[in-house]
């Protein structure tokens, strides 16, 4: 786990990002009880391979680990997500860095990008921007 | 010719959003604690936007399979959907398009999620 910025107060605010700014590197074993998770709210898993949306939800629990802890209320806007075609298997390692892409407050909100990828044993899974309208 | 994702849809119950939450590890109150969540401009509840991600990204590998391990996603969150509701998404490639446009509709046909996803492998 690298060493990662932390807020000033008692949660991270705006004002406790800046562009580059690297938040906590965060590890999500893909197992069987997330695996069974996953089964009980979007249904039968089938195939050899696990499914893409687990990896999804691994890279969400990443983001939300990244930086905690938060101010409650805080809104998921926008996603961007590339998958590059590496296959995720029972029991893997997701390796996920975080970082403060860019940060702006337009009609009074206060909108935080941040920046993830995830790796598998060194190959890049999956990376992508979380768009967040920070509740403070 | 044009190809149709086959739609999947959820209810997006009580039950189920905290089986997400847990999943994600995202215990944001505002979906999760109504009482906090009618304080808010939603006026009660609301479905993560994860969630909405993930049955989309489940729709398409079920329909697609293997055509939809690489590529990119882009998504924006249009509107927001209260929880109890259905959630359904799916997609469509019109004839001769590289991209497919994507969406997750409320029970109410709002479209809750837009965007497009571009097959390909890393560039």
């Amino acid at each position: 786990m690298t060493q990662a910025a932390m807020p000033k107060g008692d949660v991270w605010t705006y004002d406790d990002f800046a562009p580059g700014l690297a938040l906590k590197t965060v590890t999500v074993v893909l197992d069987q009880a997330k695996l069974d998770l996953w089964a009980q709210v979007y249904g039968s898993v089938d195939g050899a391979t696990l499914p893409q949306g687990l990896l999804v939800s691994a890279m969400v629990e990443a983001f939300i680990a990244s930086g905690q802890p938060r101010p409650k209320g805080n809104i998921h806007a926008s996603q961007s997500l590339r998958f590059t075609g590496v296959c995720a298997a029972l029991n893997d390692e997701l390796v996920v860095t975080a970082s403060c892409a860019d940060k702006e407050i337009k009609k009074d909100r206060k909108w935080v990008t941040i920046r993830t990828e995830g790796t598998i044993g060194g190959q890049v899974v999956c990376h992508g921007d979380f768009l967040i309208i920070w509740k403070l | 010719m044009a190809i149709h994702i086959t739609p999947q849809t959820l209810l997006a119950t009580a039950d189920r959003v905290a089986l997400h939450a847990q999943l994600v590890q995202d215990f944001n109150p505002l979906h999760l604690d109504e009482a906090f969540a009618a304080q808010t401009p939603f006026g009660g509840a609301i479905v993560h936007g994860s969630m909405m991600m993930n049955l989309l990204v489940d729709t398409l590998e079920r329909a697609g399979g293997r055509d939809f391990a690489a590529g990119d996603l882009n998504l924006r969150f249009a509107a927001p959907v209260r929880v109890g509701d259905t959630i359904t998404a799916g997609g469509e490639k019109a004839d001769g398009a590289t991209d497919y446009t994507v969406w997750v509709k409320r029970g109410d046909g709002t479209v809750a999620v837009s965007g497009i996803f571009r097959p390909g492998g890393d560039s």
